[in-house]
């Protein structure tokens, strides 16, 4: 599997399919481990993160689920191909960024991923579409346990799995479910939903996790604390606010319809307007008017578009994936003009060769 | 004197997040710092040229494209790391200070203070919280500057990274620093997750039962005897030593100790062996 035959599929967390996938659009569990015989990845000499790298890219590539995995060299990667990697939320922004040996291992439905020398020496993430987490934290589980047999976790009885960074130690683990949530945006019950969750000690990020913007209405909730609960716990804690927030949510779609069915129509229809007729278009618009029109779709007040093309849009129109579609390497200002152009052909419909197919 | 040159920039950053700056928030920069109250959103500050970020802690999103420009020392001309606000009676003075005189203002007004009964509210304060003696980081602990310059100082014996560089960076250096240490990260870890023992799942170690508790406090020689593969402690910690090791072994290399450095290379393959880490 290489990184171009990547650019044909859609990817997990935008394919739409899981259950409430109308606002969940995925749910994560990530593991973060480390081994014991090695100082973390931020004190570790060039050295040592080239034999941490290799010692656990052959550890990995002996036990069963590793044999299943695509291996990845983030280090010796294009920037265009890490970038493209990070759209695809297979690896984080700091990993893209970071200096040193360092890789990612697939599989090929991009659910496990497996990172090697983030902030931790081993970071393991399971992501599945729509609203999952049990399904979720299960496979990331199998993964752990088999893992954990030919590499020495570092642990601590007190203090639990070892981390870099204080504030992941004990379980290591982050569960995140990933909403897009329109409507509590315009109606601006936005800023309140935020600080209940943070009362119960839930943190809440844009897109791309730890210090990113909120575009396009995509938020991350995720678990702050690590440590003095159990895994299941933490996953409940996170996956019992999700239908809280998913019901906030759909009445407040419903209240848009009922009261303000002329403002929001009137909002999604010149989204929907911009996106087929715009000469040149930034990522971030073309992001936010893709979340109001797919909350029209939604709505229904937007009938010749099917949610699946929107999703294919989200991804396909971030400047790595936009790119390499094309298979050329475009500035910031031909990457709008790029971007603006396929979006119009996409939504004529009858250019030829102008909608890639979706597997 | 001007601390930092600020460039005028656009209001529209703080509208933009939707989110103006507010007194009594705090925000936390990209770099590490931490900011309590007004963040000025009418000026652009450039820091070492690295555009930052500055995020409302309580919502952990970025609210502010805002950057710090030049913040220099008011006593020399390094740069800036200690923001220090001092709380007189009736008026508020921020002090920016570089590290080297940081510790002299800080070290000086521990002693003015040590004359008089210490009724606990002698420390100085540091953005604007009162009577917490906290010097930048995350302690939450009352010290005086005196106690902390001397908790700064130790380092951790396998990798070596020191307390204050951990400070700093906000990251630990190896594994064995929540070994050395536990009790200055025990309140820290306690106010972060509100927990300090773990309770979820253990590495399933050769014989180790659940709740069984290793000895992860030995201190002895490394040449000690080692037992068997099949009594495998949970703990990790007797592993984390190579990194000690590894680090004499260089050490006795580049001194020219053949000797030792032959010695440390056994033992550490010795560890590694019985922690099957060789080839089978």
């Amino acid at each position: 599997m290489k990184l171009e035959t990547l650019t044909q599929s859609i990817g997990e967390w935008l394919r739409g399919t899981g259950p409430e996938s109308d606002i969940v659009m995925s749910s994560r569990v990530r593991l973060a481990r480390n081994v014991a015989h090695y100082p973390f990845v931020g004190r570790a000499s060039e050295q040592d993160r080239a034999e941490i790298e290799r010692f656990l890219r052959e550890r990995i590539a002996t036990v069963p689920i590793g044999q299943g995995l695509e291996y990845i060299d983030v280090g010796h990667l294009e920037e265009i191909d890490r970038q493209f990697l990070v759209e695809r939320q297979l690896i984080s922004r700091e990993h893209a960024d970071a200096q040193g040996a360092r890789s990612v291992a697939i599989d090929r439905m991009e659910q496990v991923s497996l990172m090697i020398n983030e902030e931790d020496h081993l970071r393991i993430q399971c992501m599945h579409s729509g609203l999952d987490l049990r399904g979720a934290w299960e496979q990331i589980k199998v993964v752990d346990d088999q893992i954990e047999k030919v590499v020495p976790y570092a642990f601590h009885p007190r203090w639990g799995y070892l981390t870099a960074c204080p504030t992941n130690v004990g379980t290591g683990i982050r569960v995140s479910v990933m909403l897009h949530l329109p409507a509590l945006v315009i109606t601006r019950q936005i800023d309140k939903v935020f600080r209940s969750l943070h009362k119960i000690s839930l943190a809440v990020r844009g897109l791309y996790g730890e210090g990113s913007q909120a575009t396009g209405d995509f938020y991350q909730i995720s678990n702050q604390t690590t440590l003095g609960k159990t895994e299941e716990e933490l996953v409940e804690q996170v996956g019992d606010v999700v239908p809280v927030l998913i019901d906030y949510e759909r009445r407040a779609r419903e209240f848009l319809v009922r009261e303000t069915q002329q403002n929001v129509h009137d909002q999604v229809s010149r989204a929907y307007g911009i996106l087929r007729t715009a000469q040149t278009i930034s990522a971030e618009e073309t992001m936010q008017l893709l979340s109001r029109v797919r909350m029209g779709v939604l709505l229904g007040l937007i009938g010749d578009v099917k949610i699946s093309d929107i999703n294919v849009l989200l991804v396909r129109t971030q400047p790595a994936h936009l790119q390499k579609l094309r298979g050329v390497e475009l500035d910031s200002n031909d990457r709008n003009i790029e971007r603006a152009r396929y979006l119009r052909q996409h939504f004529e419909g009858d250019d030829a060769g102008a909608r890639t197919s979706i597997n | 004197m001007q601390q930092y040159t600020p460039v005028a920039g656009p209001k529209r950053a703080a509208a933009r997040f939707g989110c103006a700056r507010r007194a009594g928030e705090k925000y936390r920069c990209n770099a590490g710092l931490e900011i309590q109250g007004e963040l000025p959103s009418r000026t652009r500050y450039h820091w070492k040229g690295v555009r930052l970020s500055f995020t409302l802690l309580r919502l952990n999103r970025p609210i502010l494209e805002c950057v710090w420009y030049r913040m220099k020392c008011q006593q020399c001309d390094k740069p800036a790391v200690f923001h220090i606000t001092e709380l007189e009676s009736g008026a508020v003075r921020e002090l920016h200070l570089c590290e080297d005189h940081a510790r002299n203002y800080l070290n000086q007004s521990e002693l003015n203070q040590s004359e008089g009964p210490d009724a606990g509210g002698g420390e100085e304060s540091e953005e604007g919280s009162p009577a917490a003696g906290d010097l930048p980081g995350p302690l939450g602990v009352g010290q005086t500057a005196g106690e902390l310059a001397m908790l700064d100082q130790r380092a951790c014996d396998m990798c070596g990274i020191t307390f204050f560089e951990f400070r700093n960076q906000g990251r630990l250096g190896c594994p064995h620093d929540y070994v050395q240490f536990e009790n200055e990260l025990e309140p820290l870890i306690g106010n972060i997750h509100g927990g300090t023992e773990h309770a979820g799942r253990r590495p399933s170690r050769a014989a180790a039962e659940a709740g069984k508790q290793p000895n992860e406090q030995q201190s002895t020689q490394p040449q000690a005897e080692l037992p068997t593969q099949a009594e495998l402690p949970v703990g990790t910690d007797e592993l984390t030593r190579v990194i000690g090791m590894r680090r004499e072994m260089k050490e006795a290399i580049a001194c020219e100790d053949y000797e030792k450095a032959r010695e440390n290379r056994d033992a550490i393959r010795a560890l590694e062996e019985r922690w099957s880490l060789e080839e089978r």
